[in-house]
Order: structure tokens, then sequence, then C-alpha cells
């Protein structure tokens, strides 16, 4: 093979013996090399970034759930429910309460937590229990709008264990 | 015309994904929001995936465009663009109410328009990878034709 490459090449490089034509390049072989090089740049290049970025972000979620804050099942989150003392605050961004929400919940974004806090259950009693709910696959909501809620001195705050799914999955009431 | 026309389809691919790296890279809070969103990610990996992601967009951009290592650039990119449209399609049948999150802060919904822009860009990318013979930096600078001995090639 590497005979034959040689043969080509010295054939290419004469004038004297025939015609010359111009043949299409072939593909360049690839090789892992290749997308180790493009990866691993920007994998380097993307933690000095970050590290250095004052709008950077941890690699791994910070928890933040709090100690004061305890889980509650939906059985029991339900029998609450219907005798109305507790209030329900959905965690997800405000589209999503939109289109679904446990009867009676009120919206508490987290990325405009401090306005609607004011709006909505700012002047509620500190010790009025209140559950959470609002957690996906990606993004524990739940957790953060909890621990700002305990933050704001709010004594009674716990999380709807499974969130809006588990209470859907037992035909609990939502509304939209 | 294959080769004029990846040279054509890289650098317009290129661009774009190094014009969507540069609206997400300076703050990669608001993009694992974005990708948050989409609720596929798992929670532990969000962080990296903004961090990185937006960096492979940009370094994958810039190889395309001065066409270095032309066809790993353009099958990662490739692959990034067939993982976005699949992530698209999942929360359309999910009837997320979510922007797409695709160029940074400027919301456009996903839908089907989003998914046909998505795999035209796929297809460019595929283009690319199996007619891209335009390559500026190497070592005779501008080539896509050799020289052959007409007999040897016959």
């Amino acid at each position: 093979m590497t005979e034959k490459r040689e043969i080509a090449t010295a054939l290419a490089d004469s004038t004297l013996s025939g015609e010359l034509i111009r043949a299409p390049v072939t593909a360049p072989r690839m090789t892992w090399v290749d997308y180790l090089l493009i990866v691993g740049l920007s994998v380097v290049c993307a933690l000095v970034f970050n590290k250095s970025n004052f709008k950077g972000i941890p690699i791994v979620p910070q928890s933040f759930l709090d100690e004061a804050v305890s889980f509650e099942n939906p059985a029991t989150a339900f029998d609450k429910h219907k005798k109305g003392e507790t209030l329900f605050v959905d965690a997800m961004p405000y589209s999503f309460y939109e289109q679904e929400h446990i009867a009676g919940a009120v919206s508490l974004p987290l990325a405009i937590f401090g306005f609607m806090y004011d709006v909505s259950i700012g002047q509620t009693d500190k010790s009025k229990e209140i559950i959470v709910y609002g957690r996906t696959i990606s993004k524990r909501h739940d957790e953060e709008v909890a621990s700002n809620l305990v933050a704001r001195g709010h004594k009674n705050v716990k999380i709807l264990k499974g969130g809006l799914d588990a209470w859907r999955k037992k035909h609990y009431p939502v509304e939209s | 015309m294959s080769e004029y026309l990846s040279l054509a389809l890289r650098t317009y691919v290129g661009g774009i994904f190094i014009y969507a790296s540069l609206n997400k890279i300076p703050d990669p809070g608001v993009f694992a929001e974005n990708i948050a969103a989409y609720r596929i990610i798992p929670y532990q990996g969000l962080h990296l995936v903004a961090i990185i992601l937006p960096w492979i967009e940009l370094i994958g951009g810039f190889f395309l465009i001065l066409g270095l290592r032309t066809r790993a650039a353009a099958s990662i990119l490739g692959g990034l663009l067939f993982m976005f449209t699949l992530f698209v399609i999942i929360n359309i049948f999910r009837d997320s109410p979510i922007s797409c999150g695709c160029f940074g802060t400027v919301a456009e919904a996903v839908s089907w328009k989003k998914v046909t822009t998505n795999t035209i860009w796929l297809l460019m990318t595929i283009q690319v990878f199996l007619f891209d013979r335009i390559y500026f930096l190497r070592r005779r600078g501008f080539v896509f034709e050799k020289k052959v001995h007409k007999d040897f090639h016959n």
C-alpha cells in the first residue's frame, strides 16, 4: 500500500511521464484525537472561564434543603388541604403554574421570589403552615423556595413529597 | 459543486453555533435555568452541561469555519442538533409551556417550526461531514483538488 502511494507520488511529481490531471481530494481520515481535541479544548476553556467569571456557577448544584424544612406525604397534605388551614405554594415557573397547579395554591416562582412574596404571602402569619411543591428531574424549585421562606422567618415550612405528580396521581384537586 | 456548497454551509452553521454560544457563555446560570425547563437533564449534571455545552458550540463553530477537523466538528455539532431536536419534540408532546433557550435569553417557544429549522441545520452538518473538501489551514493553503498522473489514475 505504501509502495503504491510512493509510486503515485513519483508519477504525480514527474512532468515527463505523462499528462497531469486534477482529481478531487478524498475526505480526510477522522480519528478519536479529533473529537478529543474539540471536546477537551471546550472542557478546559469552559472550566477556566467559569472559574474566573463573576457569574460562574458551581459544577454540582448546591443543596438548599434547610434543616428546618421537612417533607409531607400527599395523603397528609390532602387532609390539611381539605381543612384549609395550610397554605400551598407552587415554586415552579409561572407558565407551569398557569398550566396546572394544586387547587388554591399560590405561585411563588424562584426567578421573581422577592416581588411575588410581597404580593402574595408577605402578610401571612409566620407560624402558619406552608407546604411547598415544584420539583423536576432537573431542578429542585421546592427546596430553594422553602429555604427562602425559612430565611424570611416562616417557622412551619414543609415540602410536598413527590410534588404535583404524586398529588395528581391520587386524583386530588388541581386547577388551571 | 459539493465542495463549494459544503464550504458555504459550514460557514453558515459554524456562524450560527458561535452566535448561539456567545449568548450563553457569559451567564451559565441563566442557561442552566433554560435547560432545566426541558426536564430531561438530571439535577446533578445540570450545571456541568450549562458550563460546557456553549463552549463546545463555540469551539466546534470556529473549527468548522476555519476548516480544522471539519468532519469531527460537523459530527459533534450535528449530534448536538439531533439532541436539541429530540428534546424539543419530547417537550412538544409534554405540552410544556417553555421557551427554546436556543439563543440565550431570546424567547422562542418550542414548536414544530423549531424542529424543522433544527432538522435543516442537521442536514447541513451531514452535507459538510460527507462532502467538505476545502481547507484553509492546511499545508498547501486553499486546496480542494490535487494533481495526479493520468496513467496511474486510470
